[in-house]
């Protein structure tokens, strides 16, 4: 029994599974494909490593040539396909499910301290909090980034209106752990907003209990996003806002065109 | 393969006899063979990996009166080199060029997403757990994680690599199930 080498023979794989091998390599691959229980197991994890890699745009562009020209006719690929992309939407949701939770958190905890001490001793309920909510803030930032840089970005209702019909792209590098999302606001005519983000017009997360709030002079909803969510493709922040009986009214749509990072 | 040559059982049974004198380990080298075998025609991208498969299966089953009492070698180097002469034929008869995708995937994306939550909640927590975290985070994250999943695991990286992907598979699979009870 042969024993299956990742390193130096993963390519070779990959090259098996996109028709790029000779006629020779393929046969020998074929034949191993025949004997080896092994060589089988890392066929389907090489498939589903490929898939992943096409969904994150991470092929290059002859793979991704040869992957949809090649690799995709046999119909099981094409539901592999589909589930690597259904697959990802649930890590993505995962992933934004997680910081609301973590803001919901820090909510929970300001209602605690504040009733408790306003009363007895205002100041130090406001260095308690000062304090807490800077070590939230930092709590935060470590568990969303993986060195807790913030990539800020501004955007304008319709965004092709406001950039000569041109949608806002951004590149999110790396060493970015979470991106600050501005969507600026013509008027603030509700207590609160939602604002639900949607990618390729599938919705991902909404974002609920949204105040507008003054950065740099103009009014704006923020939202705070693992910059992971963000992987490349056209992503739409679908703006309602909420009256105090809670009825949900739409007021406006900004566009984001993600791109690969240099 | 000859003409209107039908698998009948006898000749199931003398291909199986062929494989091995166990009829029970015989048939798990036939399975084994034809899956195989539908790896290798789906590696080339065959659009019928599996008629090709049960194809060359047959094929072979047919030659046994012919090679049977001589052919001496390991049988699935026989089934290897039946199955390029069926891939050739299929070629000549099929054109590659421009397969269109056959799934529709945005009619049931919603469908694919409710089912995919209730198989992951299908899984033992300790498969769930090793899958969503697997999969998750991007480039040196992803990589760091998958170390740091491995040692709490105390197997290598690409035993984790094979285990992940046996639940995908595993999910996969029943995701299909799931819609396909959906639509029923």
């Amino acid at each position: 029994m042969k024993i299956w080498n990742r390193n130096t023979e993963g390519d070779e794989l990959r090259r098996y599974l996109l028709g790029n091998l000779s006629e020779s390599a393929r046969e020998r691959l074929d034949r191993r494909v025949l004997n080896e229980a092994e060589i089988n197991e890392e066929i389907q994890a090489t498939e589903d490593a490929l898939i992943d890699q096409y969904l994150g745009g991470k092929l290059n562009s002859e793979e991704r040539k040869q992957f949809e020209s090649y690799f995709l006719l046999p119909k099981e690929r094409q539901q592999k396909l589909h589930f690597g992309r259904t697959l990802l939407r649930y890590l993505e949701s995962l992933s934004s499910n997680k910081t609301i939770q973590d803001v919901n958190k820090s909510s929970l905890v300001r209602f605690r301290l504040e009733p408790r001490h306003v009363l007895v001793a205002s100041l130090v309920v406001v260095c308690l909090a000062v304090l807490s909510a800077l070590w939230l803030v930092n709590q935060r930032r470590i568990k969303t980034g993986s060195n807790g840089q913030t990539l800020a970005i501004t955007l304008a209702p319709g965004s092709s209106r406001a950039n000569d019909g041109r949608v806002q792209r951004i590149g999110v590098p790396a060493s970015y752990g979470t991106v600050e999302v501005q969507l600026e606001m013509g008027s603030n005519e509700y207590p609160r907003y939602e604002v639900e983000l949607l990618k390729e017009r599938q919705s991902i997360n909404t974002y609920k209990s949204l105040e507008a709030q003054h950065k740099n002079g103009r009014l704006v909803l923020v939202l705070v996003i693992p910059a992971q969510v963000l992987a490349p493709g056209d992503y739409t922040f679908k703006v309602s806002g909420a009256t105090n009986s809670g009825q949900i009214e739409y007021q406006d749509e900004y566009q984001l065109r993600v791109i690969p990072s240099p | 393969m000859k003409k209107n040559w039908v698998l009948s059982q006898d000749s199931f049974d003398a291909l199986l006899k062929w494989l091995s004198a166990d009829r029970d380990q015989a048939g798990q080298i036939y399975e084994e063979i034809r899956l195989r075998l539908i790896r290798i025609f789906t590696a080339r991208a065959s659009t019928e990996a599996e008629d090709l498969a049960d194809e060359t299966m047959n094929r072979v089953a047919s030659k046994l009166p012919e090679i049977g009492g001589t052919y001496s070698g390991d049988p699935a180097v026989y089934f290897y080199a039946v199955a390029n002469n069926v891939h050739l034929e299929f070629l000549r008869k099929k054109s590659l060029a421009h397969v269109p995708l056959a799934v529709d995937e945005t009619a049931d994306r919603e469908d694919r997403f409710r089912c995919l939550e209730e198989c992951l909640s299908a899984l033992s927590d300790e498969n769930r757990d090793l899958v969503i975290q697997y999969y998750q985070d991007e480039r040196q994250a992803k990589i760091d994680r998958r170390k740091l999943l491995a040692q709490r695991l105390g197997i290598a990286p690409n035993a984790l690599r094979i285990r992940a992907c046996r639940i995908r598979a595993s999910l996969l699979k029943c995701v299909e199930k799931c819609l396909g009870e959906k639509t029923d």
